[in-house]
Protein backbone atom coordinates (compact mmCIF):
# COMPACT_ATOMS: atom_id res chain seq x y z
CA UNK A 1 0.00 0.00 0.00
CA UNK A 2 1.40 3.40 -1.36
CA UNK A 3 2.88 5.28 1.64
CA UNK A 4 1.16 8.28 1.26
CA UNK A 5 -2.16 6.68 0.93
CA UNK A 6 -1.77 5.20 4.88
CA UNK A 7 -0.88 8.53 6.10
CA UNK A 8 -3.51 10.12 4.20
CA UNK A 9 -6.25 7.95 5.04
CA UNK A 10 -5.15 7.96 8.72
CA UNK A 11 -5.73 11.63 8.90
CA UNK A 12 -8.88 11.27 7.23
CA UNK A 13 -9.99 8.57 9.83
CA UNK A 14 -9.29 11.61 12.52
CA UNK A 15 -11.58 13.93 10.38
CA UNK A 16 -8.78 15.96 8.34
CA UNK A 17 -10.69 18.13 5.63
CA UNK A 18 -7.69 18.88 4.17
CA UNK A 19 -6.76 14.75 3.64
CA UNK A 20 -10.43 14.15 2.25
CA UNK A 21 -10.04 17.26 0.05
CA UNK A 22 -6.83 15.79 -1.38
CA UNK A 23 -8.03 12.32 -1.77
CA UNK A 24 -10.93 13.95 -3.32
CA UNK A 25 -9.11 16.18 -5.63
CA UNK A 26 -6.41 13.76 -6.83
CA UNK A 27 -9.11 11.20 -8.49
CA UNK A 28 -12.01 13.23 -8.83
CA UNK A 29 -11.99 13.51 -12.68
CA UNK A 30 -10.77 10.36 -13.12
CA UNK A 31 -13.39 8.71 -11.33
CA UNK A 32 -16.04 11.03 -13.14
CA UNK A 33 -15.13 9.66 -16.41
CA UNK A 34 -14.96 5.87 -15.07
CA UNK A 35 -18.69 6.67 -13.52
CA UNK A 36 -19.75 8.41 -17.12
CA UNK A 37 -18.60 5.01 -19.15
CA UNK A 38 -21.68 3.36 -16.68
CA UNK A 39 -24.20 5.99 -16.88
CA UNK A 40 -23.12 7.78 -19.87
CA UNK A 41 -24.38 10.74 -18.60
CA UNK A 42 -21.74 13.32 -17.19
CA UNK A 43 -24.30 14.61 -14.33
CA UNK A 44 -25.16 11.36 -13.02
CA UNK A 45 -21.56 10.45 -13.09
CA UNK A 46 -20.58 13.57 -11.19
CA UNK A 47 -23.20 12.91 -8.57
CA UNK A 48 -21.95 9.28 -7.98
CA UNK A 49 -18.83 10.18 -7.10
CA UNK A 50 -19.79 12.98 -5.14
CA UNK A 51 -22.10 10.82 -2.91
CA UNK A 52 -19.32 8.28 -2.65
CA UNK A 53 -17.03 10.82 -1.81
CA UNK A 54 -19.78 11.85 1.23
CA UNK A 55 -20.17 8.41 2.54
CA UNK A 56 -16.56 8.24 2.60
CA UNK A 57 -16.39 11.71 4.71
CA UNK A 58 -19.22 10.03 7.03
CA UNK A 59 -17.78 7.10 7.66
CA UNK A 60 -14.53 8.19 7.42
CA UNK A 61 -14.00 6.04 11.08
CA UNK A 62 -14.63 2.99 11.03
CA UNK A 63 -14.30 2.34 6.94
CA UNK A 64 -11.82 -0.14 6.53
CA UNK A 65 -9.30 0.12 3.74
CA UNK A 66 -7.16 -2.86 2.82
CA UNK A 67 -6.12 -1.96 -0.18
CA UNK A 68 -4.35 1.15 -1.19
CA UNK A 69 -7.03 3.83 -1.99
CA UNK A 70 -7.02 4.07 -5.64
CA UNK A 71 -8.77 0.53 -6.24
CA UNK A 72 -11.12 1.19 -3.07
CA UNK A 73 -12.44 3.78 -4.75
CA UNK A 74 -13.09 2.87 -7.79
CA UNK A 75 -15.04 -0.05 -6.63
CA UNK A 76 -17.14 2.15 -4.37
CA UNK A 77 -17.67 3.95 -7.71
CA UNK A 78 -18.31 0.96 -9.84
CA UNK A 79 -20.57 -0.85 -7.30
CA UNK A 80 -22.55 2.93 -6.88
CA UNK A 81 -22.94 2.91 -10.75
CA UNK A 82 -24.29 -0.52 -10.54
CA UNK A 83 -26.58 0.20 -8.42
CA UNK A 84 -27.67 3.33 -10.28
CA UNK A 85 -28.22 1.13 -13.33
CA UNK A 86 -30.58 -1.12 -11.87
CA UNK A 87 -32.51 1.03 -10.83
CA UNK A 88 -32.88 2.25 -14.63
CA UNK A 89 -32.94 -0.20 -17.24
CA UNK A 90 -30.90 1.37 -19.63
CA UNK A 91 -29.21 -0.52 -22.19
CA UNK A 92 -29.24 -3.67 -20.66
CA UNK A 93 -26.48 -5.50 -22.47
CA UNK A 94 -24.27 -3.25 -22.46
CA UNK A 95 -24.06 -3.23 -18.24
CA UNK A 96 -24.30 -7.04 -18.53
CA UNK A 97 -21.21 -6.80 -20.72
CA UNK A 98 -19.18 -4.55 -18.11
CA UNK A 99 -19.78 -6.63 -15.60
CA UNK A 100 -19.14 -10.09 -16.89
CA UNK A 101 -15.79 -8.61 -18.62
CA UNK A 102 -15.21 -6.46 -15.63
CA UNK A 103 -14.21 -4.22 -18.10
CA UNK A 104 -13.11 -1.15 -16.40
CA UNK A 105 -11.16 -2.79 -13.51
CA UNK A 106 -8.18 -3.60 -15.90
CA UNK A 107 -7.68 0.11 -16.50
CA UNK A 108 -7.88 1.43 -13.54
CA UNK A 109 -4.59 -0.04 -11.73
CA UNK A 110 -2.42 1.19 -14.38
CA UNK A 111 -2.55 5.84 -14.81
CA UNK A 112 0.22 5.50 -17.36
CA UNK A 113 -2.04 3.27 -19.35
CA UNK A 114 -5.34 5.89 -18.92
CA UNK A 115 -2.99 8.73 -19.86
CA UNK A 116 -2.03 6.88 -23.10
CA UNK A 117 -5.30 5.86 -24.02
CA UNK A 118 -6.82 9.34 -23.56
CA UNK A 119 -4.02 10.33 -25.89
CA UNK A 120 -4.86 7.60 -28.74
CA UNK A 121 -8.22 8.82 -28.44
CA UNK A 122 -8.01 12.64 -28.79
CA UNK A 123 -4.94 11.26 -32.26
CA UNK A 124 -8.00 9.76 -33.48
CA UNK A 125 -10.82 12.08 -32.72
CA UNK A 126 -8.53 14.88 -34.21
CA UNK A 127 -7.94 12.82 -37.36
CA UNK A 128 -11.49 12.90 -38.54
CA UNK A 129 -12.44 15.09 -41.22
CA UNK A 130 -13.55 18.15 -40.08
CA UNK A 131 -17.25 18.04 -40.45
CA UNK A 132 -17.33 14.25 -39.30
CA UNK A 133 -15.24 15.47 -36.20
CA UNK A 134 -17.75 18.45 -35.61
CA UNK A 135 -20.85 16.75 -35.71
CA UNK A 136 -19.34 13.90 -33.54
CA UNK A 137 -18.13 16.30 -30.81
CA UNK A 138 -21.60 17.90 -31.04
CA UNK A 139 -23.21 14.66 -30.52
CA UNK A 140 -20.93 13.02 -28.02
CA UNK A 141 -19.86 16.15 -25.83
CA UNK A 142 -22.99 18.41 -25.89
CA UNK A 143 -24.80 15.65 -25.90
CA UNK A 144 -27.43 16.84 -28.82
CA UNK A 145 -29.65 14.86 -30.80
CA UNK A 146 -29.45 14.69 -34.44
CA UNK A 147 -32.01 17.24 -34.92
CA UNK A 148 -30.66 19.28 -33.08
CA UNK A 149 -27.42 19.17 -34.26
CA UNK A 150 -29.08 19.45 -38.06
CA UNK A 151 -30.54 22.20 -37.19
CA UNK A 152 -27.70 24.44 -35.73
CA UNK A 153 -25.70 23.24 -38.75
CA UNK A 154 -28.27 23.93 -41.01
CA UNK A 155 -27.87 20.22 -42.70
CA UNK A 156 -30.29 17.39 -42.61
CA UNK A 157 -30.42 15.01 -39.81
CA UNK A 158 -30.03 12.13 -42.29
CA UNK A 159 -26.72 13.78 -42.75
CA UNK A 160 -25.99 14.06 -39.42
CA UNK A 161 -26.78 10.09 -38.84
CA UNK A 162 -24.19 9.59 -41.91
CA UNK A 163 -21.54 11.51 -40.63
CA UNK A 164 -21.67 10.07 -36.60
CA UNK A 165 -21.98 6.39 -38.45
CA UNK A 166 -18.82 7.34 -40.44
CA UNK A 167 -17.37 8.60 -37.04
CA UNK A 168 -17.83 5.64 -35.08
CA UNK A 169 -16.78 3.55 -37.67
CA UNK A 170 -13.61 5.45 -38.04
CA UNK A 171 -12.48 5.99 -34.68
CA UNK A 172 -13.40 2.03 -33.94
CA UNK A 173 -11.07 0.87 -36.39
CA UNK A 174 -8.53 3.65 -35.28
CA UNK A 175 -9.11 2.55 -31.64
CA UNK A 176 -9.27 -1.25 -32.06
CA UNK A 177 -6.26 -2.37 -30.14
CA UNK A 178 -8.39 -0.44 -27.12
CA UNK A 179 -11.42 -2.02 -27.69
CA UNK A 180 -10.88 -5.14 -25.35
CA UNK A 181 -13.30 -7.93 -25.85
CA UNK A 182 -14.50 -7.10 -29.04
CA UNK B 1 -38.63 -38.09 -48.07
CA UNK B 2 -37.54 -34.79 -46.20
CA UNK B 3 -38.33 -31.14 -46.67
CA UNK B 4 -35.15 -29.26 -47.36
CA UNK B 5 -34.76 -26.84 -44.41
CA UNK B 6 -34.92 -23.20 -45.62
CA UNK B 7 -31.50 -22.34 -46.82
CA UNK B 8 -30.13 -20.36 -44.08
CA UNK B 9 -28.30 -16.91 -44.85
CA UNK B 10 -24.47 -17.76 -44.06
CA UNK B 11 -21.45 -15.53 -43.53
CA UNK B 12 -22.76 -11.85 -44.49
CA UNK B 13 -22.41 -10.72 -41.07
CA UNK B 14 -20.48 -7.96 -42.66
CA UNK B 15 -23.21 -6.86 -44.60
CA UNK B 16 -25.77 -7.33 -42.56
CA UNK B 17 -24.11 -4.83 -39.92
CA UNK B 18 -23.86 -2.26 -42.50
CA UNK B 19 -27.50 -2.37 -43.08
CA UNK B 20 -28.05 -2.25 -39.15
CA UNK B 21 -25.27 -0.16 -38.03
CA UNK B 22 -27.43 3.59 -38.89
CA UNK B 23 -29.86 2.04 -35.94
CA UNK B 24 -27.11 0.16 -33.64
CA UNK B 25 -25.60 3.73 -33.42
CA UNK B 26 -29.00 5.37 -33.00
CA UNK B 27 -29.18 3.34 -30.11
CA UNK B 28 -26.21 4.19 -28.63
CA UNK B 29 -26.68 7.96 -29.04
CA UNK B 30 -30.01 7.92 -27.69
CA UNK B 31 -31.68 9.03 -30.70
CA UNK B 32 -33.31 5.73 -31.52
CA UNK B 33 -37.43 6.10 -30.75
CA UNK B 34 -38.96 3.22 -28.99
CA UNK B 35 -40.11 1.01 -31.67
CA UNK B 36 -36.66 1.20 -32.98
CA UNK B 37 -34.57 0.75 -29.19
CA UNK B 38 -36.85 -2.55 -29.23
CA UNK B 39 -35.91 -3.48 -32.79
CA UNK B 40 -32.03 -3.37 -32.13
CA UNK B 41 -32.16 -4.50 -28.61
CA UNK B 42 -33.77 -7.79 -30.14
CA UNK B 43 -31.39 -7.56 -33.03
CA UNK B 44 -27.93 -7.57 -30.19
CA UNK B 45 -29.73 -10.64 -28.41
CA UNK B 46 -29.09 -12.78 -31.57
CA UNK B 47 -25.96 -13.91 -31.94
CA UNK B 48 -22.95 -13.26 -29.58
CA UNK B 49 -21.59 -11.39 -33.47
CA UNK B 50 -23.98 -9.04 -33.20
CA UNK B 51 -23.22 -8.69 -29.25
CA UNK B 52 -19.71 -8.16 -30.12
CA UNK B 53 -20.60 -5.42 -32.79
CA UNK B 54 -22.95 -3.55 -30.37
CA UNK B 55 -20.17 -3.63 -27.86
CA UNK B 56 -17.82 -2.28 -29.84
CA UNK B 57 -19.42 0.36 -31.18
CA UNK B 58 -20.34 1.40 -27.63
CA UNK B 59 -17.24 1.33 -25.74
CA UNK B 60 -16.09 3.54 -28.99
CA UNK B 61 -18.59 5.94 -28.08
CA UNK B 62 -17.67 5.28 -24.06
CA UNK B 63 -13.73 6.04 -25.03
CA UNK B 64 -14.57 9.21 -26.62
CA UNK B 65 -15.27 10.42 -23.49
CA UNK B 66 -11.53 10.71 -22.71
CA UNK B 67 -11.33 13.59 -24.90
CA UNK B 68 -10.27 16.79 -23.67
CA UNK B 69 -12.80 18.65 -25.18
CA UNK B 70 -14.94 16.85 -22.41
CA UNK B 71 -12.68 18.47 -19.74
CA UNK B 72 -16.44 18.96 -17.88
CA UNK B 73 -15.85 17.93 -14.97
CA UNK B 74 -14.30 20.50 -12.39
CA UNK B 75 -12.66 18.90 -9.34
CA UNK B 76 -12.53 22.56 -7.55
CA UNK B 77 -15.67 23.45 -7.49
CA UNK B 78 -17.30 19.49 -6.99
CA UNK B 79 -15.49 19.97 -3.77
CA UNK B 80 -16.53 23.07 -2.56
CA UNK B 81 -20.36 21.87 -3.37
CA UNK B 82 -19.35 18.68 -1.42
CA UNK B 83 -18.00 20.57 1.43
CA UNK B 84 -20.75 22.25 1.62
CA UNK B 85 -23.06 19.39 1.59
CA UNK B 86 -21.02 18.19 4.44
CA UNK B 87 -20.64 21.20 6.23
CA UNK B 88 -24.58 21.13 6.62
CA UNK B 89 -24.78 18.38 8.97
CA UNK B 90 -21.31 19.12 10.86
CA UNK B 91 -21.48 22.88 11.47
CA UNK B 92 -22.37 24.38 14.97
CA UNK B 93 -22.10 21.44 16.87
CA UNK B 94 -21.04 22.18 20.17
CA UNK B 95 -17.58 21.82 20.63
CA UNK B 96 -16.44 19.54 23.54
CA UNK B 97 -15.54 22.11 26.42
CA UNK B 98 -11.73 23.05 26.85
CA UNK B 99 -12.29 25.33 29.28
CA UNK B 100 -9.46 27.56 30.12
CA UNK B 101 -8.81 31.26 30.50
CA UNK B 102 -6.09 33.36 30.63
CA UNK B 103 -5.76 37.46 30.14
CA UNK B 104 -4.37 38.49 27.50
CA UNK B 105 -0.76 40.22 27.74
CA UNK B 106 -0.92 43.47 28.64
CA UNK B 107 -2.25 45.47 26.08
CA UNK B 108 0.08 45.59 23.34
CA UNK B 109 0.31 48.99 22.20
CA UNK B 110 -2.37 49.73 19.89
CA UNK B 111 -1.93 52.67 17.16
CA UNK B 112 -5.06 54.43 17.53
CA UNK B 113 -5.22 56.74 14.69
CA UNK B 114 -7.89 59.51 15.11
CA UNK B 115 -9.38 60.45 11.62
CA UNK B 116 -11.46 62.90 11.80
CA UNK B 117 -14.69 63.46 13.92
CA UNK B 118 -16.91 65.70 12.24
CA UNK B 119 -17.73 66.60 9.04
CA UNK B 120 -18.03 65.36 5.03
CA UNK B 121 -13.99 64.62 4.94
CA UNK B 122 -14.19 61.08 4.20
CA UNK B 123 -17.46 61.12 3.24
CA UNK B 124 -18.66 58.59 5.82
CA UNK B 125 -22.32 59.24 5.61
CA UNK B 126 -25.04 57.74 7.31
CA UNK B 127 -27.17 56.72 5.31
CA UNK B 128 -29.33 53.88 4.90
CA UNK B 129 -28.84 52.02 0.80
CA UNK B 130 -31.24 52.55 -1.47
CA UNK B 131 -34.35 49.89 -1.83
CA UNK B 132 -33.14 46.84 -3.34
CA UNK B 133 -34.15 46.68 -7.01
CA UNK B 134 -33.12 42.77 -7.07
CA UNK B 135 -35.04 39.76 -6.28
CA UNK B 136 -33.38 38.39 -3.07
CA UNK B 137 -32.59 34.44 -3.87
CA UNK B 138 -31.09 33.98 -0.69
CA UNK B 139 -31.73 34.72 2.85
CA UNK B 140 -30.84 33.17 6.27
CA UNK B 141 -30.91 33.90 9.67
CA UNK B 142 -28.89 32.58 12.03
CA UNK B 143 -30.59 32.43 15.61
CA UNK B 144 -28.89 33.51 18.87
CA UNK B 145 -26.75 30.41 20.02
CA UNK B 146 -25.59 29.16 16.69
CA UNK B 147 -23.14 29.77 14.34
CA UNK B 148 -22.94 28.94 10.56
CA UNK B 149 -20.44 28.81 7.70
CA UNK B 150 -21.46 28.67 3.99
CA UNK B 151 -19.84 28.51 0.64
CA UNK B 152 -21.49 30.78 -1.49
CA UNK B 153 -21.81 30.07 -5.24
CA UNK B 154 -18.45 31.87 -6.35
CA UNK B 155 -16.51 29.78 -3.59
CA UNK B 156 -16.43 32.57 -0.94
CA UNK B 157 -16.61 31.33 2.51
CA UNK B 158 -18.91 33.05 4.99
CA UNK B 159 -19.32 32.79 8.47
CA UNK B 160 -22.01 34.11 10.18
CA UNK B 161 -22.36 34.25 13.79
CA UNK B 162 -25.24 34.02 16.48
CA UNK B 163 -28.30 36.76 15.95
CA UNK B 164 -27.44 37.52 11.79
CA UNK B 165 -29.54 37.80 9.02
CA UNK B 166 -27.74 37.33 5.46
CA UNK B 167 -29.05 37.80 2.17
CA UNK B 168 -28.20 37.66 -1.80
CA UNK B 169 -30.11 38.59 -4.69
CA UNK B 170 -30.82 36.71 -7.48
CA UNK B 171 -27.89 36.76 -10.12
CA UNK B 172 -25.24 36.46 -7.01
CA UNK B 173 -22.02 34.80 -8.83
CA UNK B 174 -23.03 36.05 -12.51
CA UNK B 175 -23.96 39.72 -12.59
CA UNK B 176 -23.19 40.64 -9.29
CA UNK B 177 -21.80 39.72 -5.99
CA UNK B 178 -23.53 42.02 -3.35
CA UNK B 179 -24.42 40.39 0.00
CA UNK B 180 -26.42 42.09 2.56
CA UNK B 181 -25.75 41.19 6.49
CA UNK B 182 -26.85 42.51 9.59
CA UNK B 183 -25.04 40.93 12.39
CA UNK B 184 -21.25 39.66 12.45
CA UNK B 185 -20.24 37.81 9.79
CA UNK B 186 -16.46 36.32 8.75
CA UNK B 187 -16.00 36.57 4.75
CA UNK B 188 -12.85 35.12 2.82
CA UNK B 189 -13.63 36.12 -0.57
CA UNK B 190 -13.08 34.31 -3.81
CA UNK B 191 -11.11 37.39 -5.76
CA UNK B 192 -13.09 38.00 -9.03
CA UNK B 193 -11.44 40.71 -11.33
CA UNK B 194 -14.68 41.14 -12.91
CA UNK B 195 -17.49 41.17 -10.38
CA UNK B 196 -16.07 43.14 -7.25
CA UNK B 197 -17.56 41.54 -3.80
CA UNK B 198 -19.29 43.68 -1.60
CA UNK B 199 -20.82 43.34 1.40
CA UNK B 200 -24.22 46.03 2.93
CA UNK B 201 -24.03 46.20 6.52
CA UNK B 202 -25.15 48.97 8.71
CA UNK B 203 -25.61 51.56 5.90
CA UNK B 204 -21.81 50.90 4.29
CA UNK B 205 -20.70 49.24 1.64
CA UNK B 206 -17.71 46.78 2.32
CA UNK B 207 -15.72 46.12 -1.18
CA UNK B 208 -13.42 43.63 -1.20
CA UNK B 209 -9.68 43.86 -3.14
CA UNK B 210 -8.98 39.97 -2.58
CA UNK B 211 -9.48 39.35 1.28
CA UNK B 212 -10.47 38.17 4.20
CA UNK B 213 -12.54 39.98 7.00
CA UNK B 214 -15.08 40.12 9.48
CA UNK B 215 -17.79 42.88 9.84
CA UNK B 216 -19.54 43.89 13.12
CA UNK B 217 -23.26 45.65 12.54
CA UNK B 218 -25.78 44.29 14.18
CA UNK B 219 -29.28 46.38 13.96
CA UNK B 220 -29.39 47.31 17.77
CA UNK B 221 -25.41 48.17 18.08
CA UNK B 222 -24.58 51.47 17.95
CA UNK B 223 -21.48 51.18 16.46
CA UNK B 224 -20.06 49.46 13.06
CA UNK B 225 -16.78 47.72 12.96
CA UNK B 226 -14.90 46.37 10.27
CA UNK B 227 -11.22 44.17 10.94
CA UNK B 228 -9.13 43.18 7.75
CA UNK B 229 -7.31 40.02 8.82
CA UNK B 230 -5.95 39.89 5.04
CA UNK B 231 -5.61 42.14 1.63
CA UNK B 232 -7.59 45.08 1.40
CA UNK B 233 -11.16 46.77 1.53
CA UNK B 234 -12.63 49.69 1.06
CA UNK B 235 -15.66 50.66 2.93
CA UNK B 236 -17.68 53.35 1.52
CA UNK B 237 -21.52 55.10 2.13
CA UNK B 238 -21.96 55.93 -1.10
CA UNK B 239 -20.81 54.47 -4.42
CA UNK B 240 -20.32 58.44 -5.94
CA UNK B 241 -18.02 58.94 -3.06
CA UNK B 242 -14.80 57.31 -2.80
CA UNK B 243 -14.45 55.30 0.54
CA UNK B 244 -11.87 54.54 3.03
CA UNK B 245 -9.09 51.91 2.29
CA UNK B 246 -8.41 49.45 5.08
CA UNK B 247 -5.19 47.55 4.70
CA UNK B 248 -4.17 44.47 6.90
CA UNK B 249 -4.49 44.28 10.73
CA UNK B 250 -6.38 47.44 10.36
CA UNK B 251 -10.04 48.32 11.86
CA UNK B 252 -12.33 50.75 11.56
CA UNK B 253 -14.84 51.76 14.25
CA UNK B 254 -17.54 53.97 13.28
CA UNK B 255 -20.09 54.68 16.13
CA UNK B 256 -22.97 56.43 15.48
CA UNK B 257 -24.79 58.94 17.23
CA UNK B 258 -27.23 56.64 19.29
CA UNK B 259 -30.56 58.05 20.72
CA UNK B 260 -30.60 55.52 23.85
CA UNK B 261 -27.31 56.80 25.28
CA UNK B 262 -28.11 60.18 24.99
CA UNK B 263 -31.81 59.69 26.91
CA UNK B 264 -29.80 58.07 29.53
CA UNK B 265 -27.44 60.33 29.99
CA UNK B 266 -30.58 62.65 30.75
CA UNK B 267 -30.23 65.34 27.59
CA UNK B 268 -33.48 64.74 25.77
CA UNK B 269 -33.37 67.51 23.16
CA UNK B 270 -34.92 68.05 20.23
CA UNK B 271 -32.47 66.95 18.04
CA UNK B 272 -33.14 63.62 19.02
CA UNK B 273 -36.22 63.44 16.45
CA UNK B 274 -34.18 64.66 13.54
CA UNK B 275 -30.92 62.51 13.09
CA UNK B 276 -31.04 63.35 10.06
CA UNK B 277 -28.64 60.95 7.38
CA UNK B 278 -25.97 64.07 6.86
CA UNK B 279 -25.32 63.73 10.38
CA UNK B 280 -21.48 62.57 10.80
CA UNK B 281 -20.13 59.70 12.56
CA UNK B 282 -17.18 59.24 14.96
CA UNK B 283 -14.90 57.48 13.03
CA UNK B 284 -11.73 55.69 13.63
CA UNK B 285 -9.42 53.96 12.07
CA UNK B 286 -6.77 51.29 14.96
CA UNK B 287 -3.91 49.06 13.83
CA UNK B 288 -4.94 45.83 15.50
CA UNK B 289 -1.76 43.65 16.50
CA UNK B 290 -3.85 40.93 17.37
CA UNK B 291 -6.46 40.91 14.53
CA UNK B 292 -6.89 37.15 14.65
CA UNK B 293 -8.91 38.01 17.65
CA UNK B 294 -11.79 39.74 15.18
CA UNK B 295 -12.70 36.23 13.67
CA UNK B 296 -11.80 33.93 16.58
CA UNK B 297 -15.78 33.68 17.56
CA UNK B 298 -15.57 31.54 13.97
CA UNK B 299 -13.66 28.87 16.32
CA UNK B 300 -15.67 29.15 19.02
CA UNK B 301 -13.47 31.32 20.89
CA UNK B 302 -14.57 34.27 22.60
CA UNK B 303 -11.85 36.79 22.87
CA UNK B 304 -12.53 40.53 24.99
CA UNK B 305 -10.06 43.30 25.37
CA UNK B 306 -11.24 46.34 27.61
CA UNK B 307 -14.56 45.85 26.53
CA UNK B 308 -17.35 47.45 28.38
CA UNK B 309 -19.80 44.89 30.48
CA UNK B 310 -22.36 45.72 28.74
CA UNK B 311 -20.56 44.56 25.15
CA UNK B 312 -19.48 41.71 26.75
CA UNK B 313 -23.19 40.87 27.88
CA UNK B 314 -24.39 41.03 24.39
CA UNK B 315 -22.08 38.79 23.13
CA UNK B 316 -22.58 36.40 25.41
CA UNK B 317 -26.51 37.53 25.04
CA UNK B 318 -26.01 36.10 21.07
CA UNK B 319 -23.85 33.34 21.86
CA UNK B 320 -25.87 31.49 24.35
CA UNK B 321 -29.31 32.33 23.57
CA UNK B 322 -29.98 34.28 26.93
CA UNK B 323 -31.04 37.25 28.22
CA UNK B 324 -28.31 38.97 30.74
CA UNK B 325 -29.79 41.79 33.24
CA UNK B 326 -26.79 44.56 34.37
CA UNK B 327 -28.02 45.61 37.43
CA UNK B 328 -25.48 48.18 38.04
CA UNK B 329 -24.14 51.31 35.58
CA UNK B 330 -21.18 50.89 37.14
CA UNK B 331 -20.82 47.36 36.25
CA UNK B 332 -22.02 48.45 32.88
CA UNK B 333 -19.30 50.26 32.11
CA UNK B 334 -16.17 47.75 33.74
CA UNK B 335 -13.80 46.85 30.95
CA UNK B 336 -13.47 43.35 30.95
CA UNK B 337 -10.25 41.40 29.35
CA UNK B 338 -10.62 37.95 28.83
CA UNK B 339 -10.70 34.79 26.57
CA UNK B 340 -13.01 31.55 26.15
CA UNK B 341 -11.81 28.88 24.52
CA UNK B 342 -14.63 26.64 23.55
CA UNK B 343 -16.99 27.11 26.54
CA UNK B 344 -20.28 25.79 25.86
CA UNK B 345 -22.92 27.16 28.69
CA UNK B 346 -23.67 30.26 30.23
CA UNK B 347 -23.38 28.80 33.11
CA UNK B 348 -19.22 28.07 32.76
CA UNK B 349 -18.75 31.75 30.88
CA UNK B 350 -20.17 33.05 34.28
CA UNK B 351 -18.25 31.43 36.40
CA UNK B 352 -14.99 32.01 34.74
CA UNK B 353 -15.99 35.72 34.46
CA UNK B 354 -16.48 35.46 38.75
CA UNK B 355 -13.10 34.17 38.62
CA UNK B 356 -11.52 37.49 37.98
CA UNK B 357 -14.45 39.94 38.60
CA UNK B 358 -16.52 41.06 42.01
CA UNK B 359 -19.54 40.17 40.79
CA UNK B 360 -22.74 38.32 41.62
CA UNK B 361 -25.32 36.74 39.58
CA UNK B 362 -28.45 35.09 39.51
CA UNK B 363 -30.19 32.53 36.46
CA UNK B 364 -33.48 31.68 36.32
CA UNK B 365 -34.56 29.91 33.11
CA UNK B 366 -32.81 32.22 29.91
CA UNK B 367 -32.08 35.20 32.03
CA UNK B 368 -29.37 36.08 33.97
CA UNK B 369 -29.04 38.79 36.53
CA UNK B 370 -25.07 40.07 37.42
CA UNK B 371 -24.49 42.82 40.05
CA UNK B 372 -21.37 43.97 41.44
CA UNK B 373 -20.06 42.55 44.79
CA UNK B 374 -20.88 44.02 47.52
CA UNK B 375 -17.90 44.30 49.69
Amino acid sequence: MDHKDIILIERLRKGDMQAFEHLFKAYYEKLCLFAARFTDDVYAAEEIVADTYALLWEKRETILINLSFRPYIYRAVQNRCLNYLKHRHVEKEYIDHIIKTHLPSHDYHDPAREEELEKEVEEAIESLPEKCREIFKLSRFHQLRYNDIAHRLGISPKTVERQISIALEKLRRHLKHLVASA
Amino acid sequence: MRVNPLPVVIGTTQSMNEQIKPLVIKYITGDADASEQEYVRQWIGESQDNMDYYISLKETWQDALHHPDHRVFNADKAFERLRGRLQVSEETEPIPVRRRIFFLPVRTAVAVVLLLIAGVGVGLYLRRPGPDVLQTAFDLFVPNGKMKKLILPDSTEVWLNAGTRFSYPSGFGQTNREVTLDGEGYFAVHHNEKIPFIVKAGGYKIRDIGTAFTIIAYPGNKSFETAVLEGKVEVTSDPKIKGVLLARNEVLKVSQPAAPLQKQAGRKTADDEKITPTIAAQLEIVTEPHIERYASWKDNILVFEEESFEEVARRLERTYNVRIRINNDRLAQLKYTGRFTKVQTITEAMKIIRETTPIVYTMENDTVSISLEKR
